[in-house]
């Protein structure tokens, strides 16, 4: 896909997801502490949109509610014009199998898998024929250039290239949805640099990435940034470019 | 799908192979023991009863003397009767012999005697008898012949060796036609006994047999205190003992002054007994697999809190809660079953090595071990279940978090 087309798509964008009234809170000691309040954005298809915050702002738990790793205390949750607040975990599971692509600060990468294992592993559970899984992981792979690390194990590779492994395990499986978490985060700038061009080229090529960040010059990547503060969104605007 | 979890699972327990190894240990001894226990139990059942069969199954002994645990009135108050009951005339034992389904009687009078080739002498147990004690006893010859009513009647200087006897006293020359001198009187070497097989660490081949009316001329005449019958092969043991019962109670008067002994009777209830030892060994056996189960629930449940962070990026992937069951469950079915098949192998290894040291025999009953094998599975899938459950039911976001 080419730019003209993207643009094409930025014409007639519709919506993938949308929150309404978000609301989470934990039990402590008794009490019901919130942690999000009252979150209201939509994300359009195509778009690269930045959730910037301090930390303990509940950026990562917006993440995990966005995932459907987590489900809201109140509100409403549509991806695909359906209510995700209230389903079931095995449904939440199929939304997580086949919409959703994760990308973490730490990698998350199963340390006794090597590259193509670790990226063949959301295949296992789609239950795709294990040809086709290899022929998917390799393309993945060779998409984030890895394309000569198959074999090597998680320890065995630097922290980009780590992160680039699980980019690729984000890509697999072609979701609607890539969610990244300070996918910076545990990176030199330089490192840092090569894996958030590789999500502006993924961007480019029409994948619609939400990314959350605490760091101002990583969230001006994306087109559009969420601010978010003790739980609530304080600003939301496009980038200038 | 399910040989990616099975592959999925013996890396995880390869990754981790001594504690897999001491969590299997606990399954591979609890297996081993009982495949061993059963089998030597079984050995053993095989060498009773192959033992008492050699002697003749359809064998009834029949004892004149004393006898204390015998049911019925005493005949007298003291501890020991005054006077012993009188042995069996030679007429009586013929009537003992003509009793229903008995084929077979012979009086047998048995000791220990020196016998003696030359410089060669032999300290071994000899039965005086009648020409029947072969056929009853299912003995065969392998040289010359047994005895005849003749030699019985006319109290012949004649013996018949056992196997074992006549190699050790002629090595491998044939003794039939020579003279073997049995506490010094010469007796004629008629016939040699077929080797029968040695069971239960008894040697029923090392002994010689004479005419009943020459052991009591060298011996003294004590009297026919023991006869041994055969019954015919279809008949009713039992009956067949109450019948003796009855005519020796007739003539002795008291049941405690005799006693019957059918073999067919002490090997069902050898039989019996060996069996409930063994199922009971097998059984106290089975609860150390038990044990090795928890030892197994234990690890697992290490396991599941160790790797909560890989529980939650497979969920975080697209694992539903039943991929995460199925891939713990099988982890531990395949610890418990590796631990089976080791067992199963070292149990069949250990009975036979056990076996050769007591020169007793293991006999490994494929049926009970594959219920070994199947109970070691067993007791992994109920002692992985709930390690798996608790892996199964974490969930995601909470499980991202943990470092």
């Amino acid at each position: 896909m080419d730019l003209a087309d993207s643009a094409d798509l930025e014409d007639n964008m519709s919506t993938l997801l949308a929150l309404e009234h978000i609301s989470k809170s934990y039990p402590m000691a008794n009490q019901d502490v919130p942690v999000l309040q009252d979150i209201t954005f939509t994300v359009n298809e195509g778009e690269f949109v930045t959730i910037m915050g301090p930390s303990g702002s509940g950026k990562t738990t917006l993440m995990h509610i966005l995932g459907c790793l987590d489900v809201p205390t109140e509100g409403h949750y549509r991806f695909h014009d359906k209510d995700l607040a209230h389903l079931s975990e095995m449904q939440l599971t199929r939304v997580r199998r086949e919409h959703i692509g994760f990308v973490f600060q730490n990698f998350n990468l199963l340390t006794t898998l090597n590259a193509l294992e670790n990226v063949t592993l959301p295949l296992i559970y789609q239950r795709l024929s294990r040809h086709e899984q290899q022929r998917r992981a390799r393309e993945a792979l060779a998409r984030v250039g890895l394309e000569h690390r198959l074999t090597y194990r998680p320890n065995q590779l630097s922290g980009g290239q780590q992160q680039r492994v699980a980019i690729a395990r984000a890509l697999v499986t072609r979701p609607p949805l890539i969610l990244a978490d300070e996918p910076t985060g545990n990176l030199d700038s330089q490192t840092g640099l090569e894996v958030l061009q590789l999500f502006q080229e993924l961007s480019q090529e029409g994948h619609t990435i939400v990314m959350i960040t605490h760091d101002r010059d990583v969230a001006k990547w994306g087109h559009r940034i969420l601010e978010i503060k003790d739980g609530r969104i304080v600003a939301d605007r496009e980038v200038n470019r | 799908m399910i040989g990616q979890i099975l592959r999925i699972s013996f890396r995880a327990i390869w990754a981790q192979k001594v504690r897999s190894i001491l969590t299997m240990l606990g399954v591979i001894i609890g297996v081993a023991a009982v495949i061993a226990l059963v089998s030597l139990g079984n050995g053993a059942q095989q060498s009773i009863t192959s033992h008492i069969q050699s002697l003749g199954s359809n064998l009834i002994d029949v004892n004149v003397g004393y006898n204390p645990f015998a049911a019925g009135p005493s005949s007298s108050t003291a501890s020991t009767p005054a006077t012993p009951p009188p042995p069996l005339t030679q007429n009586q034992v013929s009537q003992l012999g003509l009793t229903k389904g008995i084929v077979a009687a012979a009086p047998v009078m048995s000791g220990n005697a020196t016998l003696a080739v030359g410089d060669n002498t032999l300290s071994s147990p000899l039965d005086g008898t009648s020409s029947a004690y072969a056929s009853i006893l299912q003995y065969h010859l392998a040289e010359g012949r047994f005895l005849s009513p003749l030699d019985v009647d006319a109290a012949n200087p004649v013996i018949v060796l056992g196997s074992g006897d006549a190699a050790t006293l002629f090595g491998s020359t044939d003794p039939v036609g020579d003279i073997v001198t049995v506490n010094g009187v010469p007796l004629h070497v008629i016939g040699v006994l077929a080797a029968k097989p040695t069971a239960a660490g008894e040697n029923p081949n090392d002994f010689a047999v004479i005419p009943w009316t020459t052991y009591n001329q060298i011996f003294g005449d004590n009297g026919i205190t023991t006869v041994d019958l055969s019954a015919a092969k279809t008949a009713n043991v039992t009956s067949v003992v109450d019948r003796l019962d009855d005519k020796l109670l007739n003539w002795l008067g008291s049941s405690q002054d005799f006693t019957v002994t059918a073999q067919s009777q002490i090997l069902s209830t050898l039989s019996a007994v060996n069996k409930v030892t063994t199922y009971l060994l097998g059984g106290v056996a089975s609860i150390s697999l038990i044990v090795g189960g928890i030892g197994i629930m234990n690890i697992m449940l290490v396991s599941v809190t160790e790797r909560t962070r890989e529980i939650g990026i497979r969920k975080a992937v697209g694992a539903s809660t039943r991929d995460i069951l199925l891939q713990f469950l099988v982890e531990a079915l395949v610890l418990s079953g590796l631990g089976g098949l080791i067992g199963v192998a070292g149990g069949v290894a250990f009975s036979h090595v056990i076996a050769k040291l007591l020169q007793s025999t293991a006999i490994v009953s494929v049926p009970m071990t594959i219920v070994a094998f199947a109970f070691a599975l067993a007791v992994g899938l109920v002692f992985g279940l709930w390690p798996a459950t608790r892996a199964a039911l974490m969930r995601p976001a909470a499980a991202l978090r943990v470092d």
